[in-house]
């Protein structure tokens, strides 16, 4: 007799299915060093230059790799009838978002974040500069995560869902994008970085509280029609 | 009868269509009246009466309708959310109408706000966009604007699009003060260019009050609007119900 | 092998369900109730809004007026517990490609957190997917696909089943296995709600038919 938790199940299954597609996870990690690459050779090569625009440039790149890999989050649910069946189960959506959204993160976010530091020393960014970099990406990462599933959510089966998607998206990344980068520019003139720190947990712990609900509930307006 | 019981008895009658029909039916041709009025005095009174500004000179002037359109873009928000929510809670579809009606018209003063801010800053900071904290907000306001009449406009079901759309306008309405605080708070670090706009901080009467009569004249029409919106969408919406039959067959 | 016991009298009521899809009414005022130990046929033309009407039911679609009442309650006011009663097959199987059949079974089982009636194993061989267990969703013929979404109904231990299209991709023999399944379900107090092209008769089993479009 199967009798495991729900949680469980949806988080090994995500998990599971992406490490099957291999290629697929690698691509918005390599997307992400290859933007980064490009602002030395459209900008200037200069150290000086390169540490001051170093932050704000991993960021927005990681930014845009996480609305990249998150064209595809809920898609073959969608199109394979296997979010009917997740949406129909007694167990709380709420919760079955939440284990999706940490799987998501693990395939998506964390490499991205891993690999940060090597971008850091790329854009010549001090030690101790890299270390704030990829604390910043650690708690503002997993945010970009929540909230752009709920876009997802709501444009699932959409002609168009991209260009839409990143509508509806981005406005909503702007805090973290502030704290984050500027929690690495404050690090990088030896100021005060904690605050923007702080900002980001705080910012993080209201999307893990919320962010499970409104998907959970988007997803099955979504679903409801066809 | 309790006054609760009361309220709970106007509620209902809101939000039952034919009476907010009539209803809306009545009101309109006095809240037309009232917009124009109030937007004669405040043109005529911030145009002519108003004294120039002593650094910015006639160029000032357009405050009267900078102010009170970037007031609207966020007042109508709020409306916005707050329908949103009484419809996905209640499942009032005329809270859904006024949602859906809010977003073209607060997205309109949004972009009016921008406009006009702009064009004000070119005498003032000899630019015409410097990133300051409202005007950015405003910007990023416009995005979660078009995001919203995007998504609805995506959506070819009536039904989905109103809940969808509703769920998006909570989640910005959840944002906007973090998003407004974010910015703000990253100007301040970036500050040392920009001039504050209100730097005395005593206003004259006869600047208040053309500045004061613009604001409630563009409420007006934004409810003038809402009005003629809820009213065709209304009967669209009701088509089949015996009250609109019946106000068919009758005219 | 398939023996619950009747303790239960469930009833699953419709009450004057209507529906638009651009403007045209595809489900207009429908009502009907169906209680343990009977089958509700629909029955209708393609786009006659037998899918709509099934997943009105299921909860997956909200009905634009009227309700659906799960013994006496809104499926709308307790999901959890009217979901615990519920196996709603649609068109698409939910397979995933990149998962094998065991995992695929394994992963529907899980999903609801009760425990099951049949282990994997058995559920397997009874859709005659036995030699398959390893195979990748992708590998896989959409019948055979099929078959995996329904060892739901062996192994998911519901009272009302509604099944859209059962037959469709299965060979004669598995739908006599089917046939066979729906009427120990009913026997046994469970309700069965379906569509099919297919003409399907149970000996003895009270039989509402409902005619849509």
């Amino acid at each position: 007799m199967t009798h495991s938790n729900p949680f469980v199940a949806m988080l090994f299954r995500d998990l599971r299915i992406a490490f099957r597609q291999r290629a697929e996870i690698m691509l918005p990690v390599i997307f992400f060093v290859v933007v980064v690459s490009l602002f030395p050779l459209a900008i200037s090569p200069d150290p000086t230059v390169l540490k001051s625009i170093g932050p704000g440039v991993i960021w927005i790149a990681a930014l845009l790799s996480i609305l990249l890999s998150l064209q595809s989050l809920f898609r073959s649910d969608f199109n394979d009838g296997s979010m009917e069946q997740i949406l129909l189960s007694p167990f709380p959506g709420s919760l079955l978002m939440l284990a999706r959204i940490i799987a998501q993160w693990c395939v998506t976010g964390l490499p991205l974040i891993i690999i940060s530091p090597l971008l850091g020393l790329l854009l010549h960014l001090d030690a101790h500069v890299i270390w704030v970099l990829f604390i910043s990406l650690l708690l503002g990462v997993p945010y970009l995560n929540m909230v752009g599933a709920i876009g997802v959510a709501l444009t699932i089966g959409l002609r168009q869902a991209g260009a839409l998607l990143s509508l509806l998206v981005l406005p909503l990344y702007v805090p973290v994008l502030i704290f984050g980068s500027n929690a690495v520019i404050s690090a990088a003139n030896h100021l005060p970085y904690n605050g923007q720190l702080l900002w980001l947990a705080a910012l993080l712990v209201i999307a893990t509280t919320l962010s499970p609900f409104v998907i959970s509930s988007a997803l099955r307006v979504s679903c409801s029609y066809r | 009868m309790s006054v609760k019981d009361k309220v709970w008895l106007w509620f209902h009658r809101m939000a039952s269509p034919a009476y907010f029909y009539n209803l809306a039916g009545q009101l309109l041709p006095w809240s037309i009246v009232a917009t124009t009025t109030l937007m004669l005095i405040g043109l005529i009174g911030g145009l002519v009466f108003a004294p120039a500004d002593y650094q910015q000179g006639d160029g000032f002037r357009i405050i009267y309708v900078h102010v009170p359109s970037a007031w609207m873009s966020m007042f109508v928000y709020m409306v916005m959310a707050v329908n949103s929510a009484i419809f996905l809670i209640w499942h009032i579809k005329l809270s859904d109408i006024v949602a859906r009606s809010s977003a073209v018209i607060g997205a309109s003063f949004t972009f009016l706000a921008l406009i006009t801010g702009s064009i004000w800053g070119k005498p003032m900071w000899g630019t015409w966009w410097v990133w300051d904290a409202r005007l950015t907000s405003e910007l990023l306001l416009l995005f979660l604007y078009l995001g919203y009449i995007g998504l609805r406009s995506a959506i070819d079901d009536r039904r989905v699009a109103g809940k969808a759309g509703s769920i998006l306008a909570l989640v910005g309405a959840i944002n906007i003060p973090i998003i407004h605080y974010s910015v703000v708070w990253w100007n301040t670090l970036h500050q040392s260019a920009s001039v504050s706009k209100f730097d005395n901080p005593s206003i004259e009467l006869n600047m208040l009050i053309p500045l004061l009569s613009m604001a409630l004249a563009f409420k007006l029409f934004y409810l003038c609007i809402l009005l003629i919106n809820s009213r065709s969408e209304l009967l669209e919406q009701e088509k089949r119900s015996q009250w609109v039959k019946e106000l068919v067959t009758s005219s | 092998m398939f023996s619950t016991t009747v303790s239960d009298n469930y009833q699953l009521r419709a009450e004057n369900l209507i529906y638009e899809i651009n403007d045209k009414l595809i489900i207009n005022g429908i009502s009907f109730s169906v209680t343990s130990g009977e089958m509700l046929f629909i029955e209708g033309s393609n786009g006659s809004g037998k899918t709509t009407l099934l997943r009105i039911l299921s909860g997956l679609m909200q009905a634009d007026e009227g309700k659906i009442t799960w013994n006496g309650k809104n499926i709308e006011e307790d999901r959890i517990e009217f979901n615990q009663q519920l196996t709603y097959l649609g068109h698409s199987t939910g397979v995933k490609a990149e998962l094998s059949t065991l995992e695929n079974i394994n992963f529907f089982s899980s999903l609801s957190g009760l425990p099951q009636k049949e282990n994997s194993q058995s559920a397997i061989e009874w859709v005659g997917l036995k030699g398959y267990e390893n195979s990748p969703g992708r590998h896989l013929s959409y019948g055979q696909q099929r078959r995996i979404a329904l060892t739901r109904l062996l192994m998911e231990p519901s009272q009302l089943w509604i099944l859209d299209e059962p037959f469709a991709g299965l060979d004669k023999k598995m739908i006599g296995a089917l046939e066979k399944r729906f009427k120990a379900h009913v026997d046994n107090g469970g309700l069965l709600v379906l569509t099919s092209h297919q003409h399907i008769e149970l000996d003895q089993v009270n039989t509402t038919r409902l005619q849509l479009g």
